[in-house]
């Protein structure tokens, strides 16, 4: 696919390979700003916001860095920026009951069979980990556990991210023990 | 290996990561420590918990459709800003020609003002010298002639040519 979009941007044709591009790392660039912002509304309008400066920037892209290294860049520089802005207006408590709302109101952290009970308890979890911790265990699982996918995401050695991802699991078991559940259910494989 | 090192190993074998050859070690360290099988059960279960939890948000599908048109908005904006930046330069341009020209009118005046002082303080020498009368009419023509070639080169130049 990045063969085809520099095909296409050495050819002059930068209106395709920007379709081709959009259309291939879309749901990427949302996952990973999704990740670092914690917001659906919000991650939707960085991503569009990242698309754009891809837009302006494209002429200029002569192949220098990997299309998705140099894509996910910009991702994260933009979600960065938006975390530093939010940093610097108020707070909004998370106990708020219209933000609990609209966490409920999140795809990513609701339950597939109706099982609110669990799921909420995944959900606080996560958000008492370290912000680290927090960004690449969702972006993990997020991109279905693909270290090497991941690793390219968040700017960092494969070997940083599994670091992380141990270091994140061990911390949510602790808080899972803190929480009152000793015991996580467990998975049917290992059960017996 | 304690069980602290171990415990590494048993996340890669949940995921399937451990070497072939590591594997029969750990499986067997497993079946000895209830600490690390206790560890492994949970961790499974913090596994399938966290993998039914964290699901990919959906993109809105106009999502394609806002991007393109915030696009055209863009390269819109684009050109409107590049043709207001090009009107800003040239009515600066022409504001400062303006001034030049200003400047180079009031320095012409000057000029003739200077020429016509100088050529009337000399016929009038020559008017008041004895029988120096014709020669202020000579000179006079002679200076007039050289004021209009002065004040109007363009047009001396095309009636030349």
């Amino acid at each position: 696919m990045e063969i085809e979009i520099r095909r296409q941007l050495e050819a002059g044709q930068r209106g395709e390979a920007f379709d081709l591009l959009v259309e291939h790392f879309k749901d990427k660039v949302f996952g990973l700003a999704f990740s670092m912002l914690r917001d659906q509304t919000k991650a939707e309008d960085i991503a569009q916001d990242v698309f754009l400066k891809i837009w302006k920037a494209l002429p200029g892209y002569h192949g220098g860095a990997s299309l998705s290294t140099w894509i996910y860049a910009i991702t994260r520089n933009t979600c960065l920026t938006e975390i530093k802005k939010r940093s610097s207006r108020p707070t909004i408590s998370l106990h708020d009951p219209a933000m609990e709302e609209a966490a409920d109101s999140i795809p990513a952290l609701q339950s597939a069979g109706g099982n609110p009970g669990a799921e909420l308890d995944v959900r606080a979890m996560l958000a008492e980990l370290p912000e680290k911790y927090r960004q690449v265990i969702v972006l993990f699982y997020l991109e279905q556990k693909a270290y090497e996918e991941t690793a390219a995401m968040l700017g960092m050695p494969m070997g940083t991210v599994k670091s992380l991802l141990f270091r994140a699991r061990k911390e949510l078991l602790r808080i899972a023990a803190r929480r009152g559940r000793a015991e996580l259910p467990a998975c049917a494989a290992t059960q017996g | 290996m304690d069980c602290d090192e171990m415990e590494s190993r048993i996340v890669e074998l949940l995921e399937n990561q451990l070497p072939r050859a590591e594997r029969a070690g750990v499986e067997m360290h497993l079946a000895e420590c209830v600490r690390c099988r206790a560890f492994s059960r949970q961790l499974a279960g913090l596994e399938a918990a966290l993998a039914r939890s964290i699901k990919a948000p959906k993109l809105n599908p106009g999502f394609s459709a806002r991007l393109k048109e915030r696009v055209l908005v863009s390269e819109t904006d684009c050109h409107d800003r590049k043709q207001q930046l090009q009107a800003e330069f040239e009515t600066s341009l022409a504001r400062l020609r303006k001034k030049a020209l200003g400047l180079d009118n009031a320095w012409m005046i000057v000029r003739h003002a200077a020429f016509a002082a100088i050529g009337g303080w000399l016929i009038l020498e020559l008017a008041l010298a004895p029988g120096g009368m014709a020669q202020a009419w000579v000179f006079g023509g002679l200076l007039a002639a050289a004021g209009v070639a002065a004040a109007f080169p363009e047009k001396l130049k095309r009636l030349w040519t």
